[in-house]
């Protein structure tokens, strides 16, 4: 067992650890950071290829030339809209579905919102769903063209040409002989809320808030799907928008497939509206494209979805969205154009002959043919968690040498770094030595409850206890809020807030009284700073390996303030250290990113841009709870039972009186 | 120490358990690979249930791989109602507690006589590893602790794994046996292989226990005298394992009588024997057995399964003067490398864990391990989530955590055994043969 049984190597480790241990925590931080970054750089990057052969993408000439007048289908449409409204013109979709020969179904579903949203009233909704049967196969498989129905007061942009793009296709492909897989053309309501009633509906699964009533008409398994939100006119390029729910990505060979088509069409093709650079090897390729990065990953953290394809990965479905950017100048691609890159994405889904389950699944874009592999992000991640191991191994080491230093009354010892720990344990023998000297009535019970685990089990337990509270918290507060006559979101923040406040004031509740002195904290802050950073980077990895964005920036703005954190005499270094912390709780982590966020759209001054990220915030908290009850997002639990227990035990550290 | 904080843990420990029956969280443990396996899964049971009741032969499909015994007993179990059962397997848990007290109470009477027995041999400067009345009290309180408050047990619990039958019965041999019950202890080594087959190398470590009892109680020898070899040695090993074998024999005679038939002995043995069923689970053999080429499945499955119980040859000529440590080490090997193992058998062992107690500070290892240990133990559910349902990891990810997870445990018998063979050379030799010539301190390293 090598390492594990031969202790003269093995001491030689612990050595090196514990003596040069804040020298190596610096160290991986930086390198692993920089390693991490530099990634983006092309020649440290891979090109994209195609592990699915049966794919065979471009391998025959795309012929949709569309017989329909696409332009008067696009006025159209829009009249229809203009008829109603507030409402979408499902009847309409349904009939010109009908008209092409589709199986169509309407299926009804109703949504429950929780917290007392809507006061216990659901709120109906109507899918509208056409199937077009292949000719050459039983209904056993199937591959969905999705749009989103949008009215035309909504605040997004419209998708007339999706809908047009819809019924052109779906006449062509009516007259093909060569489909193996049924076609399902899907329209839906309510965005996110609509396509995730239809999925449930699909799959038959029914949840306290979303029932999604009896679909007449069904395809065999879904295998892969595409949606689609284009505008009707002015078509600049096209966006892939790939982030699913929880962080979840679709197979790298599906982004590849859109990625190639809309090239082989000449295209322009962007991710995070971010083309790709000429140059990508000299400096500003690099700025490009670690921009192209950062935003992917930034969106990727939230772990929302994009767009409706995200709620397909959670069925184990493969599925991107493709978004049309407009712009007035310039040159302008046709709908048309559009359609002969679905055309040929369709027809190669169609030569699948098993699941997507080949290329990869783990994956950072930093261009659109460039990815960053896991094998290649996880190196520098865990560099930079192994600043924090090494610390709390160190921690450890010093640890169980003052408890067999303790026993065996100081022994000669000959390296160096016992010594230094000797010395800090004398250190703090002194440090003990004064306090007894302030209350010298009960030394012996002070002294005894200076160390061990059961001085540390306690506030590990109400650090649990209170990320229990924050997340049953908002359903407690909400059923409360009818009587007060305040709004969902301000009760469910101001009770957070509450919440908070509270987690903050820990450190002061759990303090023992003394009889001389006043309230005194004190346990083995050595103990609780190793066993929080093992559940740190435990965390941390648990989070790589669902969503490496969001654990890549938890990890590079907590480590070095989690590593740094000690409680301490100095009056300036102990606030310093509580001002670094405070800007590191969850709370202004929320408020930072939704200020990062804003800062991406319109805003006047910084008086308003903080005022606007403050209305984001408040309306993001309660649809991160929304989400966690509608569509099963763990975004909330995570932060719930991850980040803020392991920040409140960092807080009460920094509180431990010495 | 007083008796509250034993209460307070045990009663806590019911409490935790009650309480998560209420939440949503047994649904979800119960599908979890790691706890419930095809041979302890409360639904497949009821499936067996089932079938019985529409009088067709449980075993006649390939869902059901409980023995008759246990079909019974669960089938007396569901007449009640669900609240019952919930209740029902909360209190077999508490009977597996008071099992442990009194388990943790006897070794420590059997450690002291032992103690006294051979305090002769051991060296002068020894006086610092002399297990006192007091440490004994601590182990309890330390069992209660392991075994209450313990996540693995609990997952189990909630999942109503009947592995809790298993468990019981192989804490019955342990109690029995400290008791010098000599025919219930076999009764109980019959059971235990009955329901599960590998217990029965247990019988070893039984035959050389009451072997050395009977001796003592005839001719008050110490231990050093003892011959393991001579006749009336031998003849007490064959008599141990006689009964044990005989025992098994009735027990599954008495079964096919119950059930008419013999058809449950492929479906139950053969089934932990030959291992058709691969579903994932957090031992070593699925994944190597859905990669296997058909015609090397038998080779393999032969040297999977005599890896279970070779280790008891070499064993138990080392640790022939510790029996209850040994009959420890091979449960434990049994956890870790039957075919199908559970999270309950790792609450087994790692509650019993704890009457090493007096030989953990000669353990090296304790930090890895139990990092090693929480971390599989999270990372487990994640990968299988990612792999099974989200479809984006594969079985290699979870293969890695599983088998990790194997590693770790056999790191911490392995780090047991060490230790326990550790203190008991220090008891003999003193701490003299640590310090050089010059003063300096020697380190001892496992070759």
């Amino acid at each position: 067992m090598g390492l594990l049984s031969d202790p003269k190597k093995r001491q030689k480790i612990l050595d090196v650890i514990s003596k040069y241990n804040n020298h190596l925590s610096v160290l991986c931080y930086i390198a692993g950071v920089t390693w991490f970054l530099a990634l983006a750089y092309q020649p440290l990057n891979a090109r994209t290829y195609f592990s699915e052969n049966a794919l065979l993408p471009g391998l025959v000439e795309n012929e949709f030339y569309p017989e329909l007048d696409m332009e008067a289908l696009v006025q159209e449409y829009n009249e229809q809209l203009q008829k109603e409204k507030k409402n979408v013109p499902r009847k309409w979709v349904a009939d010109q579905f009908t008209a092409l020969g589709l199986d169509t179904y309407i299926q009804n579903y109703t949504i429950l919102y929780p917290l007392q949203l809507t006061r216990g009233q659901s709120v109906p909704g109507q899918n509208v769903y056409g199937i077009l049967r292949a000719r050459r196969a039983s209904s056993t498989e199937s591959i969905v063209l999705s749009m989103p129905l949008r009215q035309k007061e909504s605040d997004m942009p419209s998708t007339t040409g999706s809908m047009v793009l819809m019924l052109a296709l779906a006449k062509y492909f009516r007259q093909k002989p060569y489909w193996a897989k049924d076609i399902i053309f899907l329209a839906t309501d309510h965005e996110q809320f609509g396509m995730q009633a239809w999925l449930n509906g699909y799959h038959e699964i029914s949840s306290e808030y979303i029932s999604p009533g009896d679909l007449m008409g069904r395809s065999g398994s879904i295998q892969a799907a595409l949606n689609l939100e284009i505008p009707d006119s002015n078509l600049k390029h096209l966006d892939i928008k790939i982030q699913g729910l929880n962080g979840q990505l679709p197979n790298l060979d599906l982004v590849n497939l859109v990625v190639r088509l809309c090239q082989r069409e000449r295209v322009e093709v962007s991710i995070h509206k971010q083309k790709d650079y000429y140059d990508a090897e000299s400096v500003d390729g690099y700025k490009h494209s670690l921009k192209t990065m950062m935003k992917m990953m930034w969106s990727h953290a939230s772990g929302i979805p994009t767009g409706n394809h995200g709620l397909f990965h959670r069925y184990h479905i493969e599925a991107v969205t493709i978004e049309g950017i407009t712009k007035r100048k310039g040159h302008h691609i046709s709908l048309a154009k559009t359609g002969r890159v679905i055309e040929g994405i369709f027809r190669s889904l169609n030569n699948l002959l098993e699941r997507f389950h080949q290329s990869f699944f783990f994956y950072i874009l930093p261009a659109t043919e460039r990815y960053i592999s896991i094998g290649l992000y996880m190196p520098p991640f865990g560099l930079i968690c192994a600043a924090g191991l090494i610390k709390a191994v160190a921690l450890w080491i010093a640890i169980s040498t003052r408890t067999s230093d303790d026993n065996s009354d100081s022994e000669s010892q000959t390296s160096d770094s016992k010594e230094e720990k000797e010395s800090e344990t004398k250190k703090e023998k002194e440090d003990a030595k004064q306090t007894d000297t302030d209350n010298e009535d009960e030394d012996v019970p002070e002294e005894a409850s200076r160390e061990g685990v059961s001085t540390v089990l306690p506030l590990i337990l109400f650090s649990f206890l209170m990320g229990v509270f924050c997340f049953t918290g908002p359903e407690f507060v909400t059923t409360m809020s009818p009587s007060f006559r305040i709004g969902v979101e301000d009760t469910v923040f101001f009770g957070l807030l509450a919440l908070f406040s509270a987690c903050l004031l820990l450190p002061r509740t759990v303090a023992k009284k003394s009889q001389s002195t006043d309230k005194r904290l004190i346990f083995d802050w050595e103990l609780l700073k190793s066993l929080g950073l093992i559940f740190q980077s435990l965390v941390l990895f648990s989070i790589a390996l669902m969503n490496i964005s969001l654990a890549f920036f938890l990890a590079v703005f907590i480590i070095p303030v989690t590593v740094i954190t000690h409680p301490c005499k100095n009056r300036i270094f102990c606030w310093m250290q509580k001002i670094l912390l405070l800007l590191l709780c969850p709370a202004v982590q929320i408020f930072i990113a939704s200020m990062i966020s804003t800062m991406e759209g319109k805003y006047k001054g910084s008086w308003d841009l903080i005022q606007k990220s403050f209305e984001n915030m408040k309306h993001g908290l309660v649809l991160t709870i929304l989400d966690r009850y509608l569509f099963g997002s763990w975004m909330y639990g995570v932060f719930c039972f991850a980040v803020l227990p392991t920040w409140l035990m960092f807080w009460t550290i920094v509180h431990c009186d010495l | 120490m007083s008796s509250y904080p034993l209460i307070f843990c045990t009663v806590s420990g019911i409490i935790i358990r009650l309480a998560l029956f209420r939440t949503s969280l047994p649904d979800w443990i119960s599908l979890q690979p790691e706890v419930s396996t095809p041979l302890t899964s409360w639904e497949r049971a009821m499936e067996g249930i089932a079938l019985k009741e529409y009088m067709i032969s449980p075993y006649a499909g390939d869902l059901f791989h409980e023995t008759p015994l246990v079909l019974r007993i669960l089938g007396f179990m569901t007449s009640f109602s669900d609240n019952t059962i919930l209740l029902m397997f909360v209190g077999l848990d508490a009977l597996c507690l008071i099992l442990m007290v009194k388990i943790a109470n006897l070794y420590g009477g059997y450690l002291l006589k032992k103690q006294a027995k051979e305090v002769k041999r051991y060296a002068t400067d020894c006086d610092t590893l002399i297990i006192k009345t007091e440490d004994l009290r601590i182990i309890q309180f330390y069992v209660i602790v392991a075994f209450s408050l313990n996540p693995y047990s609990i997952a189990a619990c909630l999942a109503k794994s009947t592995a809790v039958f298993n468990n019981l019965s192989i804490l019955f041999i342990f109690y029995f046996m400290l008791k010098e019950n000599e025919y219930l202890c076999y009764l109980f080594i019959a059971m235990s292989a009955y329901l599960s087959i590998y217990p029965i190398t247990v019988c070893v470590p039984a035959a050389i226990f009451f072997m050395q009892s009977s001796k003592f109680r005839k001719n008050k020898i110490s231990d050093t005298e003892m011959s393991y070899t001579d006749s009336p040695a031998l003849f007490s090993y064959c008599r141990t394992v006689g009964l044990c074998v005989v025992m098994v024999a009735a027990l599954i005679g008495f079964s096919a009588f119950l059930e008419g038939s013999w058809s449950f002995i492929s479906s139950t043995y053969g089934f932990i024997l030959m291992v058709p069923d691969l579903t994932p689970n957090m031992g070593v053999f699925w994944y190597f057995f859905t990669e296997m080429f058909e015609h090397f499945r038998m080779f393999f499955i032969c040297v999977f399964q005599i890896n279970v119980v070779i280790y008891t040859v070499p064993l138990s000529v080392k640790l022939k003067e510790h029996p209850v440590f040994l009959m420890y080490i091979l449960v434990s090997l049994i956890c870790i490398f039957k075919s199908y193992p559970s999270y309950s058998d790792v609450g087994l062992m790692l509650s019993l864990l704890p009457l090493w107690r007096y030989a953990f500070e000669y353990m090296r290892n304790s930090f890895v391990v139990a990092c090693m240990y929480i971390c599989t133990t999270v990372f487990g559910p994640i990968l299988y989530h990612l792999w099974i349902y989200a479809g984006s990891a594969n079985a290699n990810f979870y293969f890695a955590t599983s088998l990790a997870f194997s590693t770790a445990q056999i790191f911490l018998i392995t780090d047991l055994l060490y230790a326990y063979l550790r203190r008991e050379f220090d008891l003999e030799n003193g701490f003299k043969h640590l310090i050089r010539e010059d003063g300096t301190k020697k380190q001892v390293i496992l070759d």
